[in-house]
């Protein structure tokens, strides 16, 4: 057992964290658009020629899955798999690092994404009353996409500079 | 390049001119006519005055059953038009073309009887399919559906739900009494038709049974003969309608041909009701009407051209302090186009400034720092180009393409410096055949992050300093010297001193600026202790600046996303090592990613200069300056030399 969490342990944490990062970032991201789109149904059903405007603050929420997939996809060229030299050798206490790394876009992206996605879901509310003003619900959102960026450049810059910190 | 200066009118003229000269100022396009009566002489002159008599609702209501007709055609008549069509241009003459509103009634009245006709039809028809569905279960019985009680016999047309057994049913009836029987006539999934003769004396008997079995009784009024016969004259009937509402609807293809003298129509209305709406913003007695409104001060002459053909009398004032003066931009090309980004926050005040200049390079090399690819900003320069050929734009749209373009150039510049085209799609599509070939590039911010976002801050240090900058030649404009001093000022006396701090140098400076600030920032308190506390205060606010410089990191992150993106489709396509498959990754991929890219980086670029440029200096809350002008929305109006 010991040996084998020796072996394999810090690779597997390593994906861990990768894979939960894009995971994570899409599952928020899913949930974002989808309470966006739903409450756009509602406005839809009454004014289809608002299609655009709603399309436009549904995907909004959608960015963080996107990071989410930059994290996952730098995880793994840290990683050293896409290098062609067959499996990376990592300790448990690099798997670890790397986990660690991912965590902010993990929990930034997820709930971020949510949390925009409410605030595009309301927004559909100007679209319905004051079509003209809907830019400014678009503003609403980006102030809570802001807090996924700095989740995506804090894991970022920390798996640029793990490489040297591995043992 | 700024904002346009105003002046103010007020005046009178005769009212059997009234309609003559408003329309002739209308072709002008360039007096905004404001409601009259909130200035105490306007107050005195209302007294005991009625307002003018308008046909707005008239016209109103015109205009709505001239685009019901529109709505009727477009889903009866429906004729596919280019995605980038022009506007049919059309004369002033004919414009205003005197057989023009007869004939397009003509078409609007014809068009509403025929989709009543068309609503009634269907009406009839849902009628119809209803009572062929309501027969369907009797079709096989060969009784008329008018046979009804003799002397001595009952007739019951009925149903039972399926659950029950028929032959249970029957059997218990039988039971009840002899003179009984029970035909079924037919069964659907949810009941059978069944109908049940009886002699009277045993009514009760037979009742209780059916009560039992939950017999619903059906009747047939209006109808003679079986079933099947009815089935049979209903479908003609039915036939018939589908025919005559094939008509109706030929019938409205027909009138299609009407679309455009329609279109023509509404236009003219609107012209017609901004008018109107004009009229109930005058003050007039029998003889006279008195206005007053705004002109651009550059159109003055050409407003008292036109009035001064008519007997009138007016002043032209400058703004004064208190008045709400129109906004309008005046822009070059170049500038113009940033409009769309300023209309989206909020028009400046009179007294601000115009930032669609300040803000030009900001926004442009923002977005190209954030979309930076080669092969993204010539997308964008081709799309703009092509749709800007084809089509003669307005408004937003116009605004919008000279944006891409704008946008585009800056990405693509950007692009040049990082290296990227299409991501790494040259490098990758050598790699399929087996080549190595890199593009050249100055800085990348895959390698060189940390230097990425250093530069990132420090552009967004400068556009900050600009901010303020503005912020100072405004106040110096005003006269307020000192303002200008004490609150930029000070400011920039820290920023120099904790940069002098940075480099290692003394503290001295920076110090300075502390003091500036603390000394200063309180100034506006009544009591000495507030001035200071407000001076201690004002120190707090070093983080709101130290966060605005961090906020412009999401020019690294965005940079960094898009690019990691375009490299991960590049790296999905040659996965298989097929050219083919590759393209068809390429295309889906880089064309989902410049969506969501260009609508993230739009915005983000637009925040940037909202939150934290717009913040330091501008002065907001003008209200747009709108014209009694013409305002089409079908055709574009010519205007010929007289």
């Amino acid at each position: 057992m010991v040996e084998f969490l020796n072996q394999f342990g810090g690779i597997g944490l390593a994906f861990l964290g990768g894979g939960l990062a894009a995971a994570l970032c899409c599952i928020g991201s899913a949930r974002g658009t989808g309470l966006a789109g739903e409450a756009a149904t509602g406005l839809l059903a009454e004014d289809p020629g608002q299609f655009s405007k709603c399309l436009i603050l549904q995907v909004l929420p959608g960015t963080q899955g996107l990071y989410g997939i930059v994290i996952w996809f730098f995880t793994l060229l840290q990683m050293g798999v896409f290098g062609g030299g067959g499996m990376p050798n990592l300790t448990i206490t690099d798997g670890l690092k790397f986990f660690v790394a991912c965590l902010p876009m993990m929990l930034g992206g997820f709930l971020s994404a949510i949390y925009q996605g409410r605030v595009a879901a309301a927004c559909i509310n100007i679209v319905a009353k004051k079509p003209d003003d809907w830019a400014k619900g678009i503003i609403l959102c980006i102030t809570v996409e802001f807090y996924a960026i700095l989740s995506l450049l804090a894991s970022f810059l920390m798996l640029l500079n793990i490489g040297s910190w591995l043992s | 390049m700024a904002i346009a200066k105003m002046k103010k009118i007020k005046g009178f003229a005769m009212q059997a001119d009234r309609d003559t000269l408003l329309r002739e100022l209308q072709l002008l396009g360039c007096l905004e006519v404001s409601e009259m009566g909130d200035a105490p002489e306007e107050k005195e002159w209302l007294e005991g005055l009625e307002g003018s008599e308008t046909k707005l609702s008239e016209y109103r209501d015109r205009l709505q059953s001239v685009s019901s007709a529109i709505k009727a055609l477009d889903k009866y008549a429906y004729v596919k038009s280019a995605m980038f069509k022009n506007r049919s241009e059309i004369k002033l003459s004919s414009f205003f073309d005197e057989q023009l509103p007869e004939k397009a009634m003509n078409y609007v009245s014809e068009i509403e009887a025929a989709e009543r006709e068309l609503l009634r039809l269907y009406a009839q028809e849902d009628k119809k399919k209803a009572a062929l569905a309501f027969l369907e279960l009797w079709l096989d019985l060969d009784v008329p559906l008018d046979y009804t009680d003799t002397n001595y016999a009952g007739v019951y047309f009925g149903t039972i739900p399926a659950g029950s057994n028929f032959d249970v049913f029957h059997e218990e009836l039988k039971e009840a009494s002899d003179r009984v029987q029970a035909i079924v006539a037919g069964s659907d999934r949810e009941q059978t038709g069944v109908l049940v003769v009886f002699h009277k004396e045993h009514i009760e008997q037979v009742n209780s049974v059916l009560r039992k079995f939950g017999f619903n009784r059906v009747a047939f009024k209006d109808y003679t003969g079986t079933a099947r016969e009815n089935h049979d004259r209903i479908s003609s009937e039915l036939a018939s309608i589908r025919e005559e509402i094939n008509k109706s609807l030929e019938r409205l293809k027909e009138l299609g041909e009407g679309r455009e003298a329609i279109k023509l129509y509404y236009d003219r209305i609107s012209q017609l009701i901004a008018i109107e709406e004009t009229k109930e913003k005058l003050i007039e007695t029998d003889k006279v009407f008195a206005f007053k409104g705004w002109i651009p001060a550059d159109r003055v002459s050409a407003v008292e051209k036109v009035l001064d053909k008519f007997c009138s009398a007016y002043e032209l004032t400058d703004p004064g302090k208190d008045d709400n003066v129109p906004i309008k931009l005046v822009n070059n090309p170049l500038t113009a186009p940033l409009t769309m980004v300023t209309e989206m926050y909020s028009l400046p005040s009179y007294d601000g400034v115009d930032p669609n200049p300040l803000m030009m390079p900001f926004f442009t090399i923002f977005f190209g720092i954030m979309f930076n690819d080669v092969g993204y900003g010539l997308v964008l320069i081709l799309l703009s180009l092509i749709v800007r050929a084809k089509v003669k734009l307005r408004g937003t749209v116009k605004y919008m393409m000279g944006l891409m373009t704008l946008c585009g150039i800056t990405s693509a510049m950007v692009g040049l410096l990082t290296g990227s085209f299409f991501g790494d799609a040259i490098p990758t599509i050598a790699g399929l055949y087996g080549k190595q070939i890199s593009l050249p590039y100055l800085f990348s911010p895959m390698e060189d992050p940390l230097l990425v976002l250093i530069g990132a801050l420090i552009i967004g240090f400068i556009q900050i300093i600009v901010g303020m900058a503005i912020n100072a030649y405004m106040l110096i404009r005003d006269g307020k010297f000192l303002d200008a001093l004490f609150d930029v000022g000070s400011w920039w006396l820290l920023f120099a001193g904790i940069g002098v701090l940075a480099m290692g140098g003394t503290y001295w400076v920076a110090l300075a600026g502390v003091a500036a600030l603390v000394l200063t920032q309180g100034r506006s308190k009544p009591t000495l202790i507030g001035k200071i506390i407000g001076g201690i205060a004002s120190l707090y606010d070093i983080t709101g600046y130290f966060g605005d410089i961090l906020s412009y990191s999401r020019l690294m992150a965005l940079m960094l996303a898009g690019g990691v993106i375009a490299t991960v489709v590049n790296m999905l396509g040659s996965l298989p090592g097929s050219i083919i498959f590759y393209l068809i990754i390429f295309l889906i991929g880089h064309v989902f990613n410049m969506g969501l890219n260009i609508v993230g980086t739009y915005v983000h670029a637009s925040r940037l200069q909202y939150l934290e440029f717009f913040g330091k200096f501008y002065r907001d809350g003008g209200k747009p300056f709108t014209p009694l002008s013409l305002k089409t929305k079908y055709v574009d109006i010519i205007k010929e030399e007289n």
